[in-house]
């Protein structure tokens, strides 16, 4: 699980597609698969009675349980479900983008997610940081900002603070309002500062819980770091081979998730979309909705060729 | 300012909207404190865009009135 990336991830997504999103969708969805399940995985006291799931882990991300809710077809199935709904197909993606990052980010803990369910139950995991929603929120929050989760949000953080763009009220109004018909609903009933606000809250929400659970772990707290693949190591952790899936799994896609080849895998990605950056920008350029953004190519400072000449070359 | 409405540059988003973003960060050092003290603050999503909007809607605007 993730404690701040499901908040930062949308503004980090519209920053990249900017009017072919619309963001409301795009945040439910990246909220989605926790929506109706997390309050029971730490269990909640209603009139002196403790709800609280028997196994939170299997609950959370197992089947039987809700963990077709961090599926990449529960994301589909509630797109398509928004399209006959609202009839606008950036809504309906938009929120299977979310969902889908969603789905993805989970993949770091070491229960990870069933990306493929119903085809199969099998939880994939990266296992880089430790579940530990069985243990209640506070071990939990302890847990997740010692060791590598904390590390990953920080990515998100830092991202959404590059991405600052997207939160400046211009933005908001030519690109966010454009593209997502929820505010232009809205905007007949609240201002546009209030508009704004609410726009900004889930980055507000996540840098804050993010800095604060770090300072509440760790100063007022003594929970020590472990950096460590799959720690810290302190705390008792549940593993996806413990729940649905078969034990020691040999598929490709586990096999591709230890850490050492995930970390081969990640450089492989990263120099791949090196590569093809500038072709992916031109093809971002060269979509219609973006016309005015694509109309006058940039230059980099004291480049002597046209821009895109090297690339076109390589 | 750029086609998608944003600002070209930091330093022109900062010289337009200081004000704001002073407002947005006392807010947020404030949601750090109480949140330190009282994680059950952290918890969920609607108390931080509840206490957002109050910070930075609601109480600029009695502050506005009352000042009249």
């Amino acid at each position: 699980m993730s404690w701040a990336a499901h908040d930062l991830e949308p503004y980090v997504i519209q920053k990249e597609l900017g009017k072919r999103v619309a963001f409301v969708p795009l945040l439910v969805g990246s909220y989605a698969p926790d929506l109706l399940s997390k309050w029971f995985v730490y269990g909640v006291t209603l009139a002196g009675v403790e709800l609280k799931a028997e196994n939170p882990a299997q609950f959370h991300r197992g089947w039987p349980g809700f963990g077709f809710t961090h599926s990449l077809a529960f994301g589909v199935l509630v797109g398509l479900l928004l399209y006959v709904i609202w009839r606008n197909e950036v809504v309906a993606y938009s929120f299977v983008i979310g969902q889908w990052a969603h789905a993805f980010t989970d993949v770091g803990d070491t229960v990870g997610t069933m990306l493929l369910f119903p085809f199969t139950d099998h939880l994939f995991a990266a296992g880089a940081w430790a579940y530990a929603g069985q243990t209640g929120r506070y071990v939990d929050a302890g847990a997740y900002f010692s060791g590598l989760g904390f590390v990953w949000d920080g990515v998100f953080v830092v991202w959404g603070i590059l991405s600052w763009r997207v939160l400046t009220r211009g933005y908001f109004r030519t690109t966010v309002m454009a593209a997502d018909p929820f505010w232009r609903w809205a905007g007949r009933y609240l201002s546009e500062t209030t508009l704004v606000a609410l726009y900004r809250a889930s980055f507000f929400y996540g840098v804050g819980r993010w800095t604060a659970w770090l300072i509440w772990a760790h100063v007022v707290r003594s929970f020590p770091f472990d950096l460590r693949w799959g720690g810290p190591h302190w705390v008792p952790r549940v593993t996806a081979d413990e729940l649905n899936a078969a034990p020691a799994c040999r598929c490709p896609g586990c096999c591709s998730m230890k850490p050492r080849l995930g970390f081969y895998g990640a450089v492989a990605v990263c120099a791949v979309a090196k590569g093809r950056a500038g072709s992916i920008r031109e093809l971002l350029r060269s979509a219609p909705r973006r016309a005015g953004r694509g109309s006058v190519p940039r230059r980099r400072k004291g480049a002597s060729s046209p821009p895109g000449s090297n690339r076109s070359a390589g | 300012m750029r086609a998608d409405g944003a600002p070209s540059s930091l330093r022109e988003a900062l010289a337009r909207g200081r004000r704001e973003l002073a407002l947005y960060l006392a807010a947020g050092a404030l949601y750090l404190a109480i949140g330190v003290a009282a994680p059950e603050f952290l918890f969920t999503w609607v108390v931080a865009a509840g206490y957002l909007l109050l910070m930075v809607v609601a109480l600029p605007f009695v502050i506005r009135r009352l000042r009249r």
